[in-house]
């Protein structure tokens, strides 16, 4: 590393405004002296002004009837289901979202609650069914807990006609399968935990066997009643989640 | 109605306020698959997506939030996760999609200029497509969308200085393309901005 390298960050930051008077001072005075220094700004700069005066393009015709075309077909769902309901990809994973649910906040938008438990570990579970295995998040710190899945009852082929191959539908209709199964699931399922000993601890416990995934996350091949117990268990322990909706079908509870 | 009106009423079921919504931002949202999936067919089925996602969500939306930062980030993980299913790893900005507006980069450049304005971004677009997904995504929504590090951070899910550092990184890396392409020209000891450069004399005038 030369002494340059320190200024490179302090470049990139001062072309987006965000350098502190005593640091563009600093970086002004190495400027003055490094050619170097001042080429790099320049290219930086370049391609900055070769991507900037893009205008954005229209719309696809009808684009936003066919967003409240299925707005409307999915209100016309039974209005009994609960927006825990619509969430919940999976009727197994319903209890386990009232659970947690229940420790944390209510619907209509309010968040809040607090971690009674052990607050040092930073912990995440994502539920997924076992051959559907898939990361929405893609930041480095992963703190929370996904559920993730398909919505049983939409229909999927308005989703992404372009992108469903075999396999997808094979897990669309099984997902749907067991949705209308109510209770009666028995269909593994997979939790994922990240960075929880306490949640890792019950899963061992109980002699759950575990693979690491590539991001060092614990998968967990579970079945429903241990989904409901270790619901259970995140009721007891007194675990409370803020929650956030995040890509289409998955929801992120941050621990507080 | 102000927005927060709207999204209040339509999270309460009017769809008719949340199609006010949907029309007021669909413009941006989609731009923004577009730039992230590279062609027109997935970035409507992502940005349709990414509202769909909205209107389930509602519940979940948090009025501190900005609705449109909200609605950048479902869009971003809809795109990711079109781009994943479709096992497309690397979703190159399509240049075709770009050459549309190009020619609006500046109508007062003589035809050198302009053809040179044209070159320097098709050549930055190539190289942006071998940087990975993560720095490829950051570099879209700051130098595309414009998006200040604050939004980047809600929808990237990071701290500000993250956002800083990834930035600076992916910068340093299209920069280093576009040496090794040869676009920019490696002028002087720009050597020394390079990672595994051996220390030369200067390095010591701090």
């Amino acid at each position: 590393m030369s002494a340059c390298e320190s200024y490179l960050e302090l470049i990139s930051a001062h072309l987006d405004g965000a350098l502190a008077d005593d640091e563009r001072a600093r970086l002004t005075g190495h400027l003055a002296s490094c050619e170097a220094c001042r080429a790099y700004m320049a290219e930086l700069a370049a391609i900055r002004a070769a991507l900037s005066n893009e205008e954005d393009v229209d719309v696809p015709d009808g684009f936003a009837d066919g967003v409240m075309q299925r707005v409307r077909e999915s209100a016309q769902r039974p209005k009994k289901q609960s927006a825990l309901r619509r969430f919940a990809p999976l009727a197994a994973c319903a209890a386990l979202l009232a659970v947690v649910f229940a420790g944390g906040i209510g619907f209509g938008g309010a968040s809040g609650g607090t971690m009674a438990g052990d607050a040092a570990a930073p912990e995440s579970m994502t539920v997924t069914t076992a051959d559907s295995y898939s990361d929405h998040s893609f930041a480095e710190e992963d703190e929370g807990l996904v559920l993730d899945g398909a919505y049983a009852d939409e229909e999927p082929a308005q989703a992404f006609p372009a992108a469903r191959d075999t396999d997808t539908n094979a897990r669309t209709e099984e997902l749907a399968d067991m949705a209308s199964a109510k209770g009666a699931v028995s269909a593994p399922m997979q939790l994922r935990v990240t960075h929880s000993d306490a949640l890792e601890a019950w899963l061992s416990e109980r002699g759950i066997p575990s693979s690491e995934d590539a991001a060092g996350s614990l998968l967990y091949t579970v079945d429903a009643e241990t989904v409901a117990d270790f619901a259970a268990f995140l009721d007891e322990s007194g675990i409370a989640y803020t929650q956030e909706a995040d890509a289409e079908n998955a929801i992120v509870l941050e621990k507080r | 109605m102000t927005e927060l009106e709207l999204v209040r009423a339509a999270r309460a079921g009017d769809e008719g306020a949340f199609e006010t919504l949907v029309r007021t931002h669909e413009k941006k949202i989609y731009n923004l698959c577009l730039r992230l999936c590279g062609n027109s067919d997935d970035a409507a089925d992502a940005a349709q997506e990414a509202f769909v996602s909205a209107w389930r969500a509602l519940p979940f939306f948090r009025e501190e939030s900005n609705f449109a930062t909200w609605l950048y980030r479902l869009a971003t993980n809809a795109s990711i996760d079109l781009l994943r299913r479709e096992k497309r790893h690397r979703a190159p900005v399509s240049l075709d999609d770009e050459e549309q507006s190009v020619d609006a980069v500046d109508e007062s450049a003589s035809p050198d200029e302009l053809y040179e304005k044209k070159e320097l971004r098709a050549a930055v677009l190539r190289a942006m497509e071998g940087l990975s997904d993560e720095q490829r995504r950051i570099l879209i929504l700051r130098e595309l969308q414009q998006l200040s590090y604050q939004e980047i951070a809600e929808i990237m899910d990071m701290e500000l200085g993250t956002v800083k550092t990834r930035i600076h990184r992916a910068r340093k890396n299209l920069r280093n393309a576009l040496v090794s392409s040869g676009t920019f020209l490696q002028t002087l000891p720009s050597k020394e901005v390079e990672d595994r450069k051996p220390k030369q004399k200067g390095d010591e005038e701090q």
